[in-house]
């Protein structure tokens, strides 16, 4: 399939899209504690928490 | 020529096949299309498509046509499909030849079906090419390089596209320079082309069940979309026009024709002649209103109100 674009394009009337993505969420300060790093990386994924902290630690 | 526009699979569009003993082509939902051009003129229209065992078709030349499922696809993305389905049908409802079945869709109200039916009315209409092709692009340019260029339009309804990168707003219309042209790919999506009319004046006309409210547009400047002054209104004079009947009862004809009982449609005024350039829904009106002091908001509260 060709992804073509219309002429239309051309007219000057842009605006860059803004991705958000996760480098625009604010990193709290690493940690070299594995509980802390869980529950930072727990924020980008669907199901934190898979494991029991205390089993981590 | 026959044109069948059938489902991928059926065996009984193949029987019906067997049977004709004339030209034919078939519109299928899995076989892509390229819409090599659309060409309106006041004088003349065609409308090439090709397809991988057939190529330069003229679907102006189709005497009878039978719709049953399916659908027109380009090679192209959402996008070019959405535009190929709405340019093919709004051609076809246009014509006045030998139709069974019907197309199932429900489609958008759009720019190509309002002008073609403007044309049946009378109307004098810029001349049009809707292509994909840079080559063809390029001699339309040619072709009007010497008067006063062309210009881009939309195809659909919607203000805006986006792609990877870019929000594109695709309201205005806008001149197609060397400088586009240079740009442009040598395969682009299907997109909508017109000579520029140089108009003496604009024309807004204002419709609500069959009353006309217009107004004659005077721009100073050499700008494709006056609606880019309108904001500060410099060098830019609105006043009330009152239309010649014979235009009013086309305009009437067309707003009727397409189920419209309030609306705006644009004209131009250019070497005495009328040209319709579009018509819309839902146009601006209010800067028509305030300049002209219509005060059509008081029939339409009433019309409202009254439930009339």
């Amino acid at each position: 399939m060709n992804n073509r674009k219309p002429i239309n394009i051309f007219n000057g009337l842009k605006i860059k899209i803004q991705k958000e993505n996760q480098s625009q969420i604010p990193e709290k300060p690493k940690s070299k504690l594995v509980a802390i790093k869980a529950y930072q990386n727990a924020r980008n994924i669907t199901k934190p928490f898979v494991k029991p902290i205390s089993k981590i630690i | 020529m026959v044109l069948i526009y059938s489902k991928d699979v059926d065996d009984f569009v193949n029987q019906v096949i067997d049977c004709l003993e004339v030209d034919f082509i078939r519109i299928n939902e899995k076989e892509a299309t390229s819409i090599e051009e659309m060409d309106f003129s006041n004088d003349s229209s065609s409308y090439l498509i090709k397809n991988s065992y057939l190529s330069n078709i003229n679907l102006e030349n189709i005497t009878s046509a039978w719709f049953n499922g399916g659908c027109i696809l380009s090679d192209g993305g959402d996008y070019e499909n959405k535009c190929y389905e709405i340019l093919n049908d709004t051609f076809f409802l246009q014509k006045t030849i030998k139709k069974i079945g019907k197309r199932k869709v429900d489609i958008e109200f759009n720019r190509l079906d309002v002008m073609l039916e403007a044309k049946q009315q009378g109307f004098k209409i810029p001349h049009t090419l809707i292509t994909g092709n840079k080559t063809k692009l390029k001699n339309f340019f040619d072709l009007y390089e010497s008067k006063h260029g062309i210009i881009a339009k939309r195809i659909l309804d919607s203000f805006f596209y986006e792609d990877d990168e870019y929000l594109y707003n695709f309201n205005l219309t806008f001149p197609i320079t060397p400088a586009v042209l240079n740009e442009v790919p040598n395969e682009f999506a299907i997109s909508f082309f017109q000579e520029r009319i140089i108009a003496d004046f604009e024309i807004r006309v204002i419709y609500i069940e069959g009353n006309f409210y217009a107004a004659c547009i005077y721009s100073f400047d050499d700008d494709i979309d006056y609606r880019t002054k309108l904001r500060k209104m410099e060098n830019l004079r609105i006043i009330p026009f009152q239309l010649p009947a014979e235009i009013e009862n086309k305009l009437d004809k067309i707003f009727k024709r397409f189920n419209m009982n309030y609306g705006s449609a644009d004209l131009m005024f250019s070497n005495n002649d009328y040209y319709f350039l579009e018509i819309n829904p839902t146009g601006q009106i209010s800067f028509i209103n305030n300049a002209c002091n219509f005060y059509i908001e008081n029939l339409l509260a009433t019309k409202i109100k009254n439930e009339q």
